[in-house]
């Protein structure tokens, strides 16, 4: 069991208790808005603000968590092989493990080469790998695939989720504003906003019960809608004629061949457009049409903040 | 292109000239005729060295702390500070250090009790050498040490490596073309440096000083064969640099 505990006033307020079982959840995604302080958590638990924060203590080099940032940290003067090797501490050659780390990264070919010489996504691979090579208990990603192309980054994860799985007290905490990446891997979801992790649960409890937009916003929700049912967070979807989900009241704005575009003005926040599958021979642009959209009740707004 | 053949052409200017006027004959003799030649290049050579490396001890950690550890208004403040010397002339900057360090003064006192002469010595030569010549190294490597990004450092120190390990595999080498052109433009400054050197330290006789003694005894046939001399103290160090710099730069492309 980890147990995190942060504590700090600057750059950013956070005061935070957090445990984990990573033989149950190995992989935890990190989800907020830009600044919402993703950055800053990750920064304190590797030790860059100073402190205990729980089972973490003592300076950066001494933890056994090691922080991949988002911005480019390769060192410019060193060849890949050489920067992996200083923090492996011995020949990559003498490393089995870290060698299938080469071919699971797909960076065989940069081993020779500067960083500079690297694309984004190349330099983002190179810098899991080094990483990797510090035998971290904890890899914490800020972001740290954003570059990488959408199937490699997905392959990138499972590989990366295994190796969170095989350790007893191996985890991954991935930040990222963009849920999406890591829908299929986290096992555990941290939401934050402005310095406050909101909840901590399940991905399927968070999508199932969301509880205020804030959360809603941040897990595939489009958009808030008040309705006479109170307020609704409503999910991607097409807009049906009938039940399951949310009653819905719109306007008509453009009629298609199989389907037409519904506006609803009782959108607050999010999406206020919606593609509506019924027979479009009925209705003409102008005309109110009441539809179902998938969603779940939320708090009141204000309630939410 | 013109303006930049112009501006290379100001550089070049004090070797033509020189060497047009005193000759390559004129230049060798002077070692062997000129008394006072020999012993001010070497001391203009060691003492330079000497500045050199008090410079590199007092403004690395000094620039260390303004871009790393202070806060930005103590920064701006400090570099400020750092300017003063700049713009001041040299001559006014001796007359300072004299009213500080003169043997009737109270530094001076306890600095000659413990067996240091404050004035007209070694120390009062690189004493003033060091003062005209810090600012130059002091904004020099600011200019490029604040450039460098802590997170590349930061990310090694995450990845267990001490920060002794990282200063010698990461900051150093990062840094040094911005060191490397600190040190060459110092350099240039430490040989060359007079206003001060001068109402400091008249003896030991470096090269600058011996220039303006040969012109007020004898005239320009004994100063400028020293001035060619003082070239050939003062070019290779900032070549060398200047070409090793670019070495650096080019492998960091």
């Amino acid at each position: 069991m980890w147990h995190f505990a942060v504590d700090i006033a600057k750059p950013l307020a956070i005061r935070t208790s957090l445990r984990v079982d990573p033989e149950h959840d190995a992989v935890v995604a990190l989800v907020g808005e830009n600044g919402a302080g993703k950055s800053t958590l990750l920064r304190a638990l590797a030790g860059f603000f100073g402190g205990t924060q729980g089972d973490l203590s003592g300076p950066p080099w001494c933890r056994s968590l090691a922080l991949v940032p988002q911005q480019p940290s390769l060192l410019p003067h060193r060849t890949v092989k050489e920067q992996v090797e200083w923090i492996l501490g011995k020949p990559l050659s003498a490393d089995s493990n870290l060698q299938d780390w080469v071919d699971l990264l797909g960076v065989g070919d940069t081993l020779a080469r500067v960083p500079g010489a690297l694309s984004g996504g190349y330099q983002q691979r190179v810098q899991l790998l080094r990483a990797l090579a510090s035998y971290p208990k904890i890899l914490a990603l800020d972001e740290a695939l954003s570059q990488i192309d959408a199937p490699s980054r997905d392959a990138i994860l499972g590989h990366l989720s295994q190796w969170a799985q095989r350790g007893a007290d191996h985890l991954l905490i991935a930040a990222t504003h963009q849920f999406m990446d890591l829908e299929h891997w986290a096992d555990q979801v941290w939401i934050m906003a402005k310095g406050h992790i909101l909840r901590q649960d399940s991905l399927a409890e968070l999508i199932a019960h969301p509880k205020t937009w804030a959360v809603a916003s941040l897990v595939g929700y489009v958009a808030l809608v008040s309705t006479d049912s109170g307020f609704w967070a409503i999910r991607e979807g097409i807009g049906e004629v009938g039940p399951p989900g949310v009653s819905i009241q719109g306007v008509v704005t453009q009629v298609r061949i199989n389907d037409m575009v519904v506006r609803v003005p009782s959108v607050m926040v999010g999406r206020q457009h919606f593609v509506v599958q019924v027979a479009p021979e009925d209705f003409n642009v102008g005309d109110p049409v009441a539809f179902f959209l998938p969603g779940a009740v939320v708090a009141p707004p204000k309630e939410a903040e | 292109m013109v303006v930049t053949g112009l501006t290379l052409g100001l550089g070049l200017l004090p070797g033509i000239v020189l060497v047009a006027t005193v000759g390559v004959g004129g230049f060798v003799a002077a070692w062997h005729t000129s008394p006072q030649l020999s012993t001010a290049f070497w001391t203009t050579l060691w003492s330079g060295l000497m500045s050199l490396g008090i410079i590199v001890l007092l403004g690395g950690p000094t620039v260390w702390y303004l871009t790393r550890i202070a806060s930005p208004g103590l920064a701006i403040w400090g570099m400020g500070l750092v300017l003063v010397p700049l713009f001041m002339p040299p001559l006014v900057l001796g007359l300072v250090l004299a009213y500080v360090l003169g043997p009737d003064t109270s530094v001076g006192a306890v600095l000659t009790a413990w067996g240091v002469t404050t004035t007209n010595s070694w120390f009062a030569l690189v004493v003033g050498q060091v003062y005209e010549a810090l600012p130059y190294f002091i904004i020099t490597a600011w200019a490029g040490l604040r450039r460098l990004s802590p997170i590349i450092e930061e990310a090694a120190h995450s990845l267990n490596r001490k920060p002794c390990e990282v200063f010698w595999y990461v900051t150093v080498p990062l840094s040094a073309p911005s060191l490397i052109a600190a040190l060459a433009m110092t350099w240039s400054r430490v040989v060359g440096a007079f206003g001060a050197v001068v109402i400091l330290a008249y003896h030991p006789t470096g090269l600058p000083v011996a220039i303006w003694i040969g012109l007020e005894e004898v005239g320009l046939a004994q100063a400028l064969p020293l001035a060619l001399w003082l070239l050939v103290v003062g070019l290779p160090v900032p070549l060398g640099f200047a070409i090793r710099g670019e070495r650096r730069v080019a492998l960091r492309r």
